[in-house]
């Protein structure tokens, strides 16, 4: 693939997913009540990806495939979460394992990218379902090098997570609380509290709000 | 349970129906696809053991009563 047609193919799948996480999004302010652009602080609570109790990501996936999220017992420091989808007769099913699970804002980022995965729809031009495809997926993961569909995907399915987690019109109400807090409490972290905020990482917020 | 390799253990998830794998790796120094794969099998281990918790991660700090008000008063 040229470096021109690959790059319409990656905006293409950007694009792509980006209306997805939307419409996912859509559902799940809805379902929950919440406003898509909301004019008080006290209107931003985080979106649920797999809390009981409210409708989440996980239990919208679970209306098009049986999914499932495990939290193991064991730590990890090269692979925080991974999913393996399955089809026996024609049922589909997906299994999350989420290892970094002893944070919660960090669980939470993992379990929406892996859940993505059930949301990117291609054809299964990026599936990974052999061992030499494995081994290639994971030379290109370890060493953070190529774009072919599989590596792709991957990207994707993390640009939907944080299209998801923080709802574009969340921004300018987020930018406000955001200077308010530095504003009357300067010696605060207000990156972090607004990751208390939204139970996300302070990174994504950080790319969100397109903070320096 | 211990899985001696992970050939083993994927041609195993073959035959349960494995039709799509993909992973979240944390780039930096020491990662290689030989770690991620003694990771992933070390998780299906303790999986397979029964060593999962009940319940998912939940939240183990609050908002400071202050930032709460500036956050409650914050208005567009």
């Amino acid at each position: 693939m040229t470096e021109n047609l690959e790059k319409q193919h990656i905006e293409y799948h950007i694009s792509e997913i980006t209306k997805a996480a939307k419409k996912l999004q859509s559902v799940i302010l809805e379902k929950n009540q919440m406003p898509f652009e909301p004019k008080n602080g006290n209107e931003i609570k985080p979106l649920p990806v797999f809390e009981l109790g409210q409708y989440s990501l996980l239990e919208f996936t679970q209306t098009i495939t049986d999914a499932e999220i495990i939290w193991p017992e064991t730590e990890s420091t090269f692979l925080p979460a991974y999913i393996i989808k399955y089809s026996v007769d024609q049922n589909s099913s997906a299994k999350i394992v989420v290892t970094a699970n002893e944070n919660y804002c960090e669980a939470r980022l993992l379990s929406a990218k892996e859940l993505m995965h059930c949301h990117i729809i291609d054809n299964g031009l990026s599936t990974t379902k052999t061992l030499p495809e494995v081994n290639e997926l994971l030379d290109s993961l370890a060493l953070g090098v190529s774009l072919d569909n599989q590596t792709m995907v991957d990207q994707i399915a993390w640009w939907g997570a944080s299209e998801f987690l923080i709802p574009e019109g969340w921004v300018p109400m987020l930018k406000k609380i955001y200077d308010d807090i530095r504003t009357k409490y300067p010696n605060h972290d207000a990156l972090l509290h607004m990751a208390q905020l939204l139970r996300v990482p302070t990174g994504l917020i950080k790319f969100k709000l397109r903070l320096p | 349970m211990k899985i001696n390799s992970f050939d083993t253990w994927f041609n195993d998830q073959l035959g349960k129906g494995l039709v799509d794998i993909k992973f979240a790796v944390t780039p930096g120094k020491g990662v290689t696809s030989a770690a991620i794969k003694n990771e992933l099998l070390a998780a299906e281990a303790m999986i397979a053991a029964g060593y999962v918790k009940g319940s998912a991660p939940y939240a183990t700090s609050v908002l400071p009563a202050e930032i709460m008000e500036v956050i409650n008063a914050a208005h567009i």
